[in-house]
Protein backbone atom coordinates (compact mmCIF):
# COMPACT_ATOMS: atom_id res chain seq x y z
CA UNK A 1 0.00 0.00 0.00
CA UNK A 2 1.76 3.50 -0.85
CA UNK A 3 0.97 6.28 1.22
CA UNK A 4 0.97 10.23 0.40
CA UNK A 5 1.17 12.75 3.23
CA UNK A 6 -0.63 15.56 2.28
CA UNK A 7 0.91 18.37 4.86
CA UNK A 8 3.68 17.88 6.95
CA UNK A 9 6.42 20.79 8.22
CA UNK A 10 9.67 18.56 7.34
CA UNK A 11 11.78 21.80 8.08
CA UNK A 12 11.14 20.79 12.03
CA UNK A 13 11.75 17.30 11.80
CA UNK A 14 14.68 15.03 11.56
CA UNK A 15 16.34 12.86 8.86
CA UNK A 16 15.15 9.66 10.81
CA UNK A 17 11.62 11.07 10.09
CA UNK A 18 11.95 10.65 6.22
CA UNK A 19 13.25 6.89 6.83
CA UNK A 20 10.40 6.20 9.14
CA UNK A 21 8.06 7.80 6.60
CA UNK A 22 9.70 5.82 3.53
CA UNK A 23 9.86 2.39 5.75
CA UNK A 24 6.02 2.71 6.25
CA UNK A 25 5.38 3.31 2.49
CA UNK A 26 5.32 6.83 2.07
CA UNK A 27 6.34 7.80 -1.19
CA UNK A 28 5.16 11.71 -1.53
CA UNK A 29 4.90 14.31 1.30
CA UNK A 30 3.44 17.80 0.58
CA UNK A 31 5.30 20.96 2.88
CA UNK A 32 2.90 24.18 3.15
CA UNK A 33 4.49 27.36 4.61
CA UNK A 34 3.77 28.23 7.88
CA UNK A 35 4.54 29.40 11.18
CA UNK A 36 7.93 28.79 12.25
CA UNK A 37 7.00 29.02 15.94
CA UNK A 38 8.01 32.42 16.37
CA UNK A 39 7.07 35.46 14.61
CA UNK A 40 9.94 36.22 11.85
CA UNK A 41 10.96 39.69 12.09
CA UNK A 42 12.31 40.49 7.91
CA UNK A 43 10.77 39.58 4.53
CA UNK A 44 14.21 38.13 4.57
CA UNK A 45 13.58 35.71 6.75
CA UNK A 46 10.11 33.96 4.61
CA UNK A 47 12.31 34.47 1.48
CA UNK A 48 15.02 32.38 2.83
CA UNK A 49 12.18 29.89 4.13
CA UNK A 50 10.30 29.60 1.08
CA UNK A 51 14.24 28.90 -0.46
CA UNK A 52 14.55 26.00 1.92
CA UNK A 53 11.21 24.37 1.27
CA UNK A 54 11.91 24.28 -2.46
CA UNK A 55 15.35 22.89 -2.53
CA UNK A 56 16.84 21.71 0.68
CA UNK A 57 13.97 19.67 1.63
CA UNK A 58 13.58 17.70 -1.49
CA UNK A 59 16.90 16.59 -2.33
CA UNK A 60 16.88 15.55 1.26
CA UNK A 61 13.13 13.64 0.81
CA UNK A 62 14.71 12.23 -2.31
CA UNK A 63 17.46 10.02 -0.21
CA UNK A 64 14.58 8.59 0.68
CA UNK A 65 12.57 7.87 -2.48
CA UNK A 66 10.19 10.72 -1.24
CA UNK A 67 9.12 12.95 -3.31
CA UNK A 68 8.86 16.36 -1.90
CA UNK A 69 6.33 19.26 -3.05
CA UNK A 70 5.65 22.77 -1.74
CA UNK A 71 2.81 25.15 -0.98
CA UNK A 72 4.29 28.36 -0.84
CA UNK A 73 1.93 31.19 0.95
CA UNK A 74 1.85 34.48 3.60
CA UNK A 75 0.60 32.21 6.81
CA UNK A 76 -2.52 33.51 8.77
CA UNK A 77 -0.40 33.54 12.07
CA UNK A 78 2.16 36.40 11.02
CA UNK A 79 -0.25 38.08 8.50
CA UNK A 80 -0.86 40.51 12.14
CA UNK A 81 2.01 42.15 11.49
CA UNK A 82 0.53 43.27 8.60
CA UNK A 83 3.07 45.62 6.47
CA UNK A 84 5.47 42.89 6.87
CA UNK A 85 2.81 40.17 5.08
CA UNK A 86 2.13 42.54 2.51
CA UNK A 87 5.92 42.78 1.74
CA UNK A 88 5.75 38.75 1.52
CA UNK A 89 2.64 38.20 -0.13
CA UNK A 90 4.51 40.58 -3.25
CA UNK A 91 7.41 37.80 -3.36
CA UNK A 92 5.04 34.56 -3.42
CA UNK A 93 4.45 34.51 -7.00
CA UNK A 94 7.67 34.25 -7.81
CA UNK A 95 8.20 30.92 -6.41
CA UNK A 96 5.35 29.61 -8.05
CA UNK A 97 7.29 28.33 -10.75
CA UNK A 98 9.64 26.67 -8.49
CA UNK A 99 9.48 22.39 -9.70
CA UNK A 100 8.22 21.06 -6.30
CA UNK A 101 5.76 23.49 -6.24
CA UNK A 102 2.03 23.17 -6.07
CA UNK A 103 -0.05 26.11 -4.99
CA UNK A 104 -0.53 28.65 -2.52
CA UNK A 105 -0.76 27.77 1.37
CA UNK A 106 -1.15 27.29 3.46
CA UNK A 107 -3.15 30.18 3.83
CA UNK A 108 -6.51 31.27 5.91
CA UNK A 109 -7.24 32.62 9.56
CA UNK A 110 -5.80 31.93 13.19
CA UNK A 111 -7.83 34.37 15.35
CA UNK A 112 -10.01 35.40 12.22
CA UNK A 113 -8.83 39.33 12.40
CA UNK A 114 -9.75 41.74 9.71
CA UNK A 115 -5.29 41.76 8.98
CA UNK A 116 -5.91 38.03 8.66
CA UNK A 117 -8.33 38.56 6.18
CA UNK A 118 -6.68 41.36 3.43
CA UNK A 119 -3.63 38.71 3.93
CA UNK A 120 -6.19 35.89 3.00
CA UNK A 121 -8.08 37.62 0.52
CA UNK A 122 -5.59 38.85 -1.69
CA UNK A 123 -3.53 35.21 -2.01
CA UNK A 124 -6.67 34.05 -2.87
CA UNK A 125 -6.96 36.25 -5.49
CA UNK A 126 -2.71 35.26 -6.47
CA UNK A 127 -4.08 31.70 -6.40
CA UNK A 128 -6.72 32.41 -8.88
CA UNK A 129 -4.89 34.17 -11.28
CA UNK A 130 -2.48 31.75 -11.43
CA UNK A 131 -4.66 29.13 -11.72
CA UNK A 132 -2.91 27.57 -8.63
CA UNK A 133 -4.36 24.92 -6.23
CA UNK A 134 -4.67 26.14 -2.50
CA UNK A 135 -3.93 24.92 0.76
CA UNK A 136 -6.33 26.28 3.77
CA UNK A 137 -5.51 26.67 7.23
CA UNK A 138 -8.44 26.60 9.49
CA UNK A 139 -8.10 27.81 12.65
CA UNK A 140 -7.27 26.03 15.60
CA UNK A 141 -10.03 24.72 18.83
CA UNK A 142 -12.41 27.60 19.53
CA UNK A 143 -12.14 29.96 16.54
CA UNK A 144 -12.45 27.16 13.98
CA UNK A 145 -16.05 27.17 13.53
CA UNK A 146 -16.47 31.29 12.93
CA UNK A 147 -13.14 30.94 10.90
CA UNK A 148 -13.98 28.58 8.69
CA UNK A 149 -17.51 30.14 8.18
CA UNK A 150 -15.70 33.57 7.20
CA UNK A 151 -13.38 31.79 4.79
CA UNK A 152 -16.31 30.20 2.59
CA UNK A 153 -17.91 33.83 2.91
CA UNK A 154 -14.78 35.39 1.23
CA UNK A 155 -14.43 32.33 -1.33
CA UNK A 156 -18.13 32.75 -2.13
CA UNK A 157 -17.14 36.41 -3.46
CA UNK A 158 -14.78 34.82 -6.48
CA UNK A 159 -17.06 33.59 -9.07
CA UNK A 160 -14.52 32.32 -11.49
CA UNK A 161 -13.06 29.91 -8.49
CA UNK A 162 -12.57 25.94 -8.80
CA UNK A 163 -13.70 24.75 -6.42
CA UNK A 164 -11.78 21.12 -7.28
CA UNK A 165 -8.57 23.11 -6.63
CA UNK A 166 -9.51 24.29 -2.81
CA UNK A 167 -8.58 22.11 0.29
CA UNK A 168 -9.65 22.91 3.73
CA UNK A 169 -7.86 21.55 6.14
CA UNK A 170 -8.10 20.87 9.90
CA UNK A 171 -11.31 19.87 8.99
CA UNK A 172 -13.35 18.38 12.45
CA UNK A 173 -16.67 17.04 12.96
CA UNK A 174 -18.50 20.48 12.91
CA UNK A 175 -17.06 21.86 9.99
CA UNK A 176 -17.00 19.38 7.53
CA UNK A 177 -20.82 19.38 6.71
CA UNK A 178 -20.24 23.49 5.44
CA UNK A 179 -17.21 22.72 3.73
CA UNK A 180 -18.71 20.08 1.78
CA UNK A 181 -21.68 21.50 1.06
CA UNK A 182 -19.63 24.50 -0.67
CA UNK A 183 -18.21 21.62 -2.78
CA UNK A 184 -14.38 21.73 -1.49
CA UNK A 185 -11.64 19.18 -0.71
CA UNK A 186 -11.37 18.60 3.06
CA UNK A 187 -8.66 17.88 4.91
CA UNK A 188 -8.60 16.33 8.29
CA UNK A 189 -5.69 16.93 9.97
CA UNK A 190 -4.27 13.94 13.08
CA UNK A 191 -2.20 15.81 15.63
CA UNK A 192 -2.27 15.01 19.22
CA UNK A 193 -4.48 17.11 21.94
CA UNK A 194 -5.32 19.88 19.80
CA UNK A 195 -6.78 18.22 16.32
CA UNK A 196 -7.98 14.76 15.17
CA UNK A 197 -7.04 11.39 16.44
CA UNK A 198 -6.71 8.65 14.23
CA UNK A 199 -10.21 7.33 15.71
CA UNK A 200 -12.05 10.08 14.92
CA UNK A 201 -10.65 10.71 11.58
CA UNK A 202 -12.12 7.07 11.11
CA UNK A 203 -15.14 7.76 12.29
CA UNK A 204 -15.57 10.68 9.99
CA UNK A 205 -14.96 8.84 7.06
CA UNK A 206 -17.59 6.25 8.01
CA UNK A 207 -20.26 8.89 8.34
CA UNK A 208 -18.96 11.24 5.39
CA UNK A 209 -17.26 8.79 2.41
CA UNK A 210 -14.65 8.88 1.21
CA UNK A 211 -15.21 11.31 -2.00
CA UNK A 212 -12.61 14.82 -1.94
CA UNK A 213 -11.97 13.89 2.11
CA UNK A 214 -7.87 13.97 2.54
CA UNK A 215 -5.77 12.65 6.20
CA UNK A 216 -2.97 13.84 7.08
CA UNK A 217 -0.60 14.20 10.27
CA UNK A 218 0.63 17.33 10.38
CA UNK A 219 3.84 16.88 11.78
CA UNK A 220 6.20 19.82 13.10
CA UNK A 221 8.08 21.47 15.63
CA UNK A 222 5.16 20.51 18.41
CA UNK A 223 4.25 17.39 19.84
CA UNK A 224 3.71 15.26 16.94
CA UNK A 225 3.93 12.16 14.99
CA UNK A 226 4.95 11.22 10.92
CA UNK A 227 3.33 8.15 11.96
CA UNK A 228 0.34 9.10 12.93
CA UNK A 229 -0.88 8.60 9.89
CA UNK A 230 0.11 4.89 9.36
CA UNK A 231 -1.70 4.52 12.95
CA UNK A 232 -5.44 6.27 10.85
CA UNK A 233 -4.44 3.63 8.29
CA UNK A 234 -4.60 0.68 10.73
CA UNK A 235 -7.47 1.90 12.27
CA UNK A 236 -9.11 1.94 9.11
CA UNK A 237 -7.85 -1.45 8.42
CA UNK A 238 -8.75 -2.76 12.03
CA UNK A 239 -12.00 -2.09 11.83
CA UNK A 240 -12.64 -4.53 8.84
CA UNK A 241 -12.74 -2.08 6.14
CA UNK A 242 -11.00 -3.37 3.01
CA UNK A 243 -7.19 -2.87 1.70
CA UNK A 244 -8.79 -1.00 -1.42
CA UNK A 245 -10.71 1.43 -0.16
CA UNK A 246 -8.08 2.81 2.91
CA UNK A 247 -5.48 2.75 0.04
CA UNK A 248 -8.08 5.28 -1.78
CA UNK A 249 -7.96 7.49 1.06
CA UNK A 250 -4.67 7.51 1.92
CA UNK A 251 -3.42 7.41 -1.78
CA UNK A 252 -5.90 7.90 -4.53
CA UNK A 253 -7.03 10.59 -2.85
CA UNK A 254 -4.20 12.90 -3.00
CA UNK A 255 -3.32 11.44 -6.75
CA UNK A 256 -6.83 13.11 -7.44
CA UNK A 257 -6.49 16.40 -5.65
CA UNK A 258 -2.90 16.84 -6.31
CA UNK A 259 -2.44 15.76 -9.52
CA UNK A 260 -4.48 18.89 -10.82
CA UNK A 261 -0.99 20.09 -10.88
CA UNK A 262 0.72 18.30 -14.04
CA UNK A 263 4.15 18.73 -11.74
CA UNK A 264 2.86 15.92 -9.41
CA UNK A 265 4.04 12.84 -11.41
CA UNK A 266 1.81 9.71 -8.58
CA UNK A 267 -1.35 9.23 -10.69
CA UNK A 268 -3.96 7.12 -8.66
CA UNK A 269 -4.86 3.58 -8.99
CA UNK A 270 -8.31 4.54 -11.09
CA UNK B 1 -24.27 12.49 3.55
CA UNK B 2 -22.93 9.02 1.62
CA UNK B 3 -20.82 7.15 4.54
CA UNK B 4 -18.73 4.28 4.52
CA UNK B 5 -20.62 1.28 6.08
CA UNK B 6 -18.17 -0.23 9.16
CA UNK B 7 -17.96 -4.37 8.83
CA UNK B 8 -18.15 -4.31 12.74
CA UNK B 9 -20.91 -4.86 14.88
CA UNK B 10 -21.78 -2.82 18.18
CA UNK B 11 -20.66 -5.29 20.38
CA UNK B 12 -17.30 -5.71 18.48
CA UNK B 13 -17.06 -1.93 18.31
CA UNK B 14 -17.34 -2.04 22.54
CA UNK B 15 -14.89 -4.67 22.75
CA UNK B 16 -12.29 -3.39 20.53
CA UNK B 17 -13.06 0.83 22.52
CA UNK B 18 -13.97 -0.64 25.65
CA UNK B 19 -10.31 -0.14 27.84
CA UNK B 20 -10.13 3.28 26.30
CA UNK B 21 -12.72 4.60 26.68
CA UNK B 22 -12.81 3.57 30.33
CA UNK B 23 -9.45 4.88 30.53
CA UNK B 24 -10.00 8.14 28.92
CA UNK B 25 -13.03 8.85 31.65
CA UNK B 26 -10.77 7.88 34.57
CA UNK B 27 -8.45 10.19 33.60
CA UNK B 28 -10.67 13.14 33.51
CA UNK B 29 -11.60 12.00 36.90
CA UNK B 30 -9.02 12.13 38.50
CA UNK B 31 -7.50 15.42 36.86
CA UNK B 32 -10.85 17.04 38.51
CA UNK B 33 -9.43 15.30 41.66
CA UNK B 34 -6.34 16.71 41.22
CA UNK B 35 -7.58 19.95 41.00
CA UNK B 36 -9.89 19.73 44.13
CA UNK B 37 -7.41 18.42 46.15
CA UNK B 38 -5.16 21.33 45.77
CA UNK B 39 -8.03 23.86 47.24
CA UNK B 40 -10.51 23.74 43.74
CA UNK B 41 -11.14 26.82 41.80
CA UNK B 42 -14.26 28.49 40.51
CA UNK B 43 -12.73 28.94 37.08
CA UNK B 44 -15.78 29.15 34.55
CA UNK B 45 -13.19 26.44 32.54
CA UNK B 46 -14.11 23.62 34.96
CA UNK B 47 -17.97 24.14 34.64
CA UNK B 48 -17.19 24.21 30.63
CA UNK B 49 -15.56 20.92 31.32
CA UNK B 50 -18.72 19.49 33.14
CA UNK B 51 -20.85 20.18 30.47
CA UNK B 52 -18.27 18.77 28.23
CA UNK B 53 -18.71 15.65 30.28
CA UNK B 54 -22.35 15.72 30.32
CA UNK B 55 -22.66 16.19 26.34
CA UNK B 56 -19.76 12.63 26.03
CA UNK B 57 -22.13 10.26 27.96
CA UNK B 58 -25.59 11.73 26.66
CA UNK B 59 -28.35 10.19 25.49
CA UNK B 60 -28.53 11.71 22.03
CA UNK B 61 -26.07 10.99 18.88
CA UNK B 62 -23.98 13.50 17.12
CA UNK B 63 -21.97 13.95 20.26
CA UNK B 64 -18.72 14.90 19.22
CA UNK B 65 -19.95 17.86 17.09
CA UNK B 66 -22.11 19.21 19.73
CA UNK B 67 -18.88 18.80 21.83
CA UNK B 68 -17.18 20.86 19.30
CA UNK B 69 -20.39 23.21 18.88
CA UNK B 70 -20.58 23.86 22.80
CA UNK B 71 -17.02 25.11 22.57
CA UNK B 72 -16.70 27.30 19.52
CA UNK B 73 -17.12 30.84 20.35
Amino acid sequence: MRVIEPHIHMIARTTQDYERMAMRHTIACCEPAFWAGYDRTSAAAFHDYFTHITTFEPNRAAQYLIDHYAWIGMNPKEAENIGLAREVVSFVPDFLDEPNVLGIGEIGLNKNTSNELEIFRKQVEIAIEHDKLMWLHTPHLDDKLKGTRLMLEVLADFPKLDREKVCFDHAEEHTLQMIRDAGYWAGMTIYPVTKNSPARVVDTLEQWGTDKMLVDASGDWGPSDPGTLHQAIFEMRRRGHDDDIVESVFYDNPCHFLGQVPKFKHKPRR
Amino acid sequence: MSGLQSPKHPEELLDMYYNEMRSHLLEVASAFDRIERQGGTDDARLTKLRELARIAVDESPERAKRFQEYLSV
